[in-house]
């Protein structure tokens, strides 16, 4: 065979070459992206302690015969306690099924050894939250089902989840997937799974302040259930929004811990132990072992703090939403 | 020399060799190897330990803590003692066990006067130093660290 004058070209080889690039083309067909999410039904809002509907609307498109279950994941505040209040169903033109919760500790595929959960987290993240409190539950369809590559399958799968008591604003996650691919992805770049991250859905009518996972807040303490035996990790933004410390970058806590018996310890002092450390983009954290940072005698537990962040004189304090009087607020709980 | 030797020598008696050879090297080769593994030495964690590496929630806090003060101490007579306090799996002195001495998988606390609690147990060398990896929640039950002691 000779394409070009001075090009002798091996036949076998190029029969070889061409087999091995058909292998490499039947391989990435096979392990292609056959799972699409084209929408998914949330309602901008629902009560506190409220049973809710969110509907995903997905596409099954195989691309070559396959034997899985079907995996889909959601992404909710933890003090939902979605793992013990939520079901998963879906119907199809392929049938109708229920979903278990997927064992704990099962490996998900082309996850680097991690479980489905920490897999999720690593490669959503907190999708698109503001606050690390949420959580990724897997589930999995009861049944096995085996697809070739003519399927085509279009599946409302139904998630009911109860909402949590407080008053909220977060976004929800969604994925899915199936139980052989994971997380895996062809070698033409398309992953064998999909996700959807939701706009901000309200919980309404519930405890307290809302707690704002959407938009970026002057001040806010991480984790956001935690008890006074924790660490917790406050941070403030500085310049998320117009205060008299906008330019400092010399920081303090001036705090104030109720205990439970109505009693308070305060902290106001301008030395290290209250001392802000400058992280990325303006923000400024202190992290702190309530106990230990109060000197809480034992039997006495704290269940709220009080605080301001001020300049190294004490001249300039700021407060909730830039307030000078009006301290910012946290409850130590764990629901 | 060595030809002439073979060729004097009965064929009968070259065969005897041969075969007291093979038997010979035979016998040699099935002599049993020593297999024995050698016994797994028992986990010793007496001495002082202290923090070289705090996770909440999978989340390293070690660069924003201090972590300088803390330390415990296991000793022999199965007592451990805490020395400046972080939140830790317990927060008072008492007596300490491992599951099992040759290949621990958790071990329990017992503080004075308080309830008995414990931790899995994770054992690595890491860059030649023998570590103790230790997970609870001191706290909320949601939170959960993960302390990396050294001594």
């Amino acid at each position: 065979m000779q394409l070009r004058k001075g090009k002798k070209i091996n036949t076998k080889k190029l029969l070889l070459g061409l087999a091995k690039i058909t292998g490499i083309v039947l391989i990435a067909v096979y392990i292609a992206s056959c799972m699409f999410i084209d929408s998914v039904d949330v309602p901008p809002s629902a009560p506190a302690n409220t049973n809710t509907d969110f509907v995903m609307h997905i596409r099954i498109r195989p691309n070559a015969s396959n034997t899985s279950k079907l995996v889909i994941g959601f992404m909710a505040p933890k003090g939902w306690n979605a793992g013990e209040n939520t079901t998963v169903s879906f119907t199809s033109n392929g049938g109708n099924g229920t979903m278990e919760r997927m064992p704990a500790g099962t490996i998900c595929p082309s996850a680097n050894g991690a479980d489905w959960p920490n897999a999720l987290k690593t490669k959503f993240g907190i999708g698109g939250n503001l606050i690390d409190d949420v959580e990724w539950i897997i589930f999995q369809s009861v049944n096995s089902y085996s697809v070739g590559s003519s399927t085509s399958i279009d599946a409302a799968v139904k998630i009911t989840s109860k909402t949590g008591s407080e008053n909220m604003l977060v976004k929800l996650g969604f994925f899915s997937g199936n139980s052989a691919d994971g997380l895996s992805v062809g070698i033409n770049g398309v992953p064998t799974y999909s996700s959807f991250i939701s706009s901000c859905f309200q919980v309404t009518d519930g405890d307290g302040d809302v707690v704002d996972f959407c938009n970026p807040q002057l001040a806010f303490i991480e984790p956001a259930k935690a008890l006074d035996n924790d660490i917790i990790t406050l941070t403030f933004d500085n310049g998320v929004i117009s205060t008299p410390l906008e330019n400092v970058n010399d920081i303090y806590l001036c705090v104030k811990a109720i205990t439970n018996d109505g009693g308070n310890i305060e902290v106001c002092e301008r030395t290290s132990k209250t001392k802000f450390k400058p992280t990325n983009g303006g923000r400024f954290r202190a992290d702190f072992w309530p106990r230990g940072f109060f000197n809480v005698p034992e039997g006495k537990t704290l269940v709220r703090l009080e605080y301001f962040v001020t300049n190294a004189d004490g001249s300039i304090k700021v407060g909730y939403g830039g307030s000078t009087t009006q301290p910012f607020l946290y409850t130590f709980k764990c629901n | 020399m060595y030809m002439r030797l073979l060729k004097i020598i009965p064929k009968s008696v070259r065969m005897l060799t041969v075969a007291l050879t093979v038997l010979l090297m035979a016998q040699l080769s099935c002599k049993k190897e020593n297999t024995a593994i050698p016994g797994e030495p028992e986990k010793k964690i007496t001495g002082t330990w202290h923090v070289v590496k705090l996770l909440r929630n999978k989340i390293d806090l070690s660069a924003y803590m201090d972590l300088s003060g803390f330390s415990i101490e296991f000793k022999e007579d199965g007592t451990y003692t805490i020395t400046n306090q972080l939140p830790f799996i317990v927060n008072k002195p008492g007596t300490w066990t491992l599951d099992d001495p040759l290949r621990p998988f958790s071990i329990s606390f017992q503080p004075t006067g308080g309830t008995a609690v414990s931790s899995n147990f994770n054992y690595p060398v890491v860059k030649g130093k023998r570590q103790m990896i230790l997970v609870f929640s001191p706290g909320c039950t949601k939170n959960a660290y993960e302390y990396t002691l050294q001594q």
